[in-house]
């Protein structure tokens, strides 16, 4: 009987959970495909949200705009951050705890007092515009790739590297050959979390945009100040949809699932 | 025979701190022969290991091959090859590419490569194990592919560095033997490394005892063994039992009081110095009619012999001997002159040791 009323409460605990956390997220969705502008009123499917969305020019280039942000400062932030992690783990005790502690000062960071740090600094040395809003991704992208990467890095299996390099491998080629692949794994989900994060983010980039520069967050809060139209519902599906799938791939990765086993048979 | 490798004055010292890993270690190992680096861990052996295959570069002093300077050399340039301790297979490929490694990237050509292969799979006795992945193999069948992907590109040295380390000990013994025979057939100058005393006096033809990255002593297995020069390799090498004793005159020490014929000369009169007397060396005889009487505390039965302890004075003399004894009774203790093995005391701390000749 307890057991019984135990399984119910911890039932309904979890139903309210997920309700809570995905029925509004639902209910956008759902809405983006009714046929009304009310928002309690189902008038049926439609799609004409989407085709109005694809068909105004800037939504569609601050939808293209996104992409290419963050894919460009994701590959950048993984260069940058790549080099960074293998220096950090170089480091000796004192040197790797004071570089973690400035990696993660960006995560905690208030995003807003991020933004506006960036703006003052911009606005000193660079045109608010496209690049500054790049620069801004590529900053707090960054740690998300070191952190990714690090703990691969720790539990790397030099060993490989050496013997590859007392086989007659040039440094180089013993990298790509040895070490690269066994960072595959965290490389691809640093460089997914930085696309993540850099498509999610809306504070720093408001700060940082110019005048003209929009993405699609900070597209979708102008519109929604004249007032709220459903292609906006439609809109924020896109983006929630391209970060699902995202989140997808990261997980279930081949090359990452097999990373992953190889790690396992050279411990 | 000419010098093939030899260590000129190397040192080694730790970034972090300064502390020397290495210290002004002078070798010169011959072609064709096998010498083992022989100390407990963090005695410097792998160190001195790493420089000569070129992972580590010494602070100071040279590394020559064959006459010619390969002290900055990295890795790739040196006609070395290492197997690593925990082998270091390269896990994304087979056992043919594994061994084929090298040869590859030299340019052989694929046929000849082949043929190789081949052969040096028969010689660590793997034939037709070309397509197999590592993971399916056992610890001492990884160590065989680990060694067939360093002796088939012909290096001038072979490094070993503690190779047997990670396998049973049946299974290392079997190896240890399989190595010898793999060194007659190949006929690659062997540098091994090892901290297990048994593996260096088996196998090698010189031994360097290190500690504390110092050379304690250089020679073959026999002198080693039964002419420790100080008390760091006495105690390293085997059991002993080593025990302070005073030269009384050439021939003739004190110990714990009694005067014991020697074989040892050319000490100071009334010298202190350390005795060496190895466990089996000693017999259990009848009270008083060895050179010292004690209180037997402890017999354990180990087989092929009796481990003894007896309590004489302040000291617990450790014998290994086929004679039983009873313990709680007195029992006197006999050691032939030729056993007895006289050294110096180390002038200060024993990382002051130093080689003596």
């Amino acid at each position: 009987m307890k057991k019984k009323l135990l399984d119910l409460v911890s039932r309904f605990y979890f139903i309210i959970i997920m309700f809570f956390l995905y029925a509004p997220i639902l209910v956008m969705i759902v809405l983006s495909f009714n046929n009304s502008r009310s928002r309690v009123v189902w008038g049926g499917f439609t799609l004409q949200w989407y085709k109005t969305l694809f068909s105004n020019r800037q939504i569609r280039e601050a939808f293209f705009f996104t992409i290419g942000l963050a894919l460009l400062s994701a590959v950048i932030a993984l260069l940058i951050g790549t080099a960074a992690a293998f220096g950090i783990h170089a480091m000796r005790r004192r040197g790797y705890a004071i570089m973690m502690g400035v990696t993660n000062i960006p995560l905690l960071n208030a995003d807003i007092v991020t933004g506006i740090a960036l703006m003052l600094w911009f606005i000193r040395f660079l045109p608010l515009g496209s690049g500054s809003v790049l620069i801004a991704h590529v900053t707090f992208n960054i740690p998300y790739v070191i952190l990714a990467l690090l703990p691969k890095i720790e539990q790397m299996n030099m060993a490989i590297y050496e013997a590859s390099r007392d086989l007659g491998a040039t440094a180089v080629r013993g990298f790509f050959t040895m070490i690269l692949p066994q960072l595959t794994g965290g490389l691809l989900s640093g460089f997914f979390m930085a696309v993540t994060m850099s498509m999610d983010d809306f504070m720093i980039t408001y700060f940082t945009r110019g005048a003209g520069v929009n993405t699609l967050s900070t597209m979708i809060y102008g519109e929604i100040r004249k007032g709220i139209k459903p292609e906006m519902y439609a809109l924020s599906t896109v983006i929630f949809a391209a970060v699902f799938l995202i989140l997808i791939c990261v997980n279930f990765w081949p090359s990452n699932r097999k990373a992953e086993k190889r790690r396992e048979g050279i411990i | 025979m000419e010098n093939i490798i030899e260590l000129k004055n190397v040192t080694k010292r730790f970034e972090d701190d300064g502390s020397a890993a290495v210290k002004d270690f002078n070798l010169s190992v011959k072609r064709g022969e096998f010498v083992t680096f022989l100390g407990p861990s963090g005695c410097g052996k792998t160190t001195t290991l790493r420089m000569i295959a070129g992972f580590d570069t010494p602070t100071s002093g040279s590394i020559l091959l064959d006459g010619r300077d390969i002290t900055a050399l990295p890795p790739n340039k040196r006609p070395i090859n290492t197997v690593f301790q925990r082998y270091a297979l390269f896990p994304h490929l087979n056992i043919y590419d594994n061994i084929a490694f090298g040869l590859k990237l030299k340019k052989i050509k694929e046929d000849e490569i082949r043929k190789k292969v081949t052969e040096v799979l028969e010689i660590v006795d793997l034939a037709g194990f070309e397509k197999r992945s590592t993971s399916t193999l056992s610890g001492g069948q990884q160590q065989r592919v680990a060694i067939a992907r360093a002796i088939v590109n012909e290096p001038e040295v072979l490094l070993l560095d503690e190779p047997l380390g990670a396998l049973d000990l049946k299974l290392r013994q079997v190896m240890q033997r399989e190595l010898m025979r793999i060194k007659k057939e190949v006929n690659i100058t062997f540098i091994y490394v090892t901290h297990d005393q048994g593996e260096a006096l088996t196998m090698s033809d010189r031994i360097v005892v290190m500690n504390k990255g110092i050379i304690q002593q250089t020679g073959d297995p026999v002198s080693i063994y039964d002419e420790p020069q100080n008390a760091f390799v006495a105690d390293f090498i085997g059991e002993s039992n080593i025990i302070d004793g005073i030269m009384v005159r050439d021939r003739l020490v004190k110990i714990q009081g009694v005067d014991v014929p020697c074989v040892d000369t050319g000490f100071a009169e009334n010298e202190a110095v350390d005795v060496v007397i190895r466990p089996e060396d000693l017999d259990i005889v009848e009270e008083g009619a060895g050179f010292i009487d004690g209180l037997v505390t402890e017999v354990i039965y180990e087989g092929a012999y009796y481990d003894i302890r007896v309590m004489a004075g302040d000291y617990e003399w450790h014998i290994q001997s086929n004679m039983s004894a009873t313990p709680g009774k007195k029992a006197g203790l006999a050691i032939l002159p030729d056993n007895i093995q006289i050294m110096h005391k180390p002038r200060s701390s024993d990382e002051e040791i130093i080689e003596k000749d």
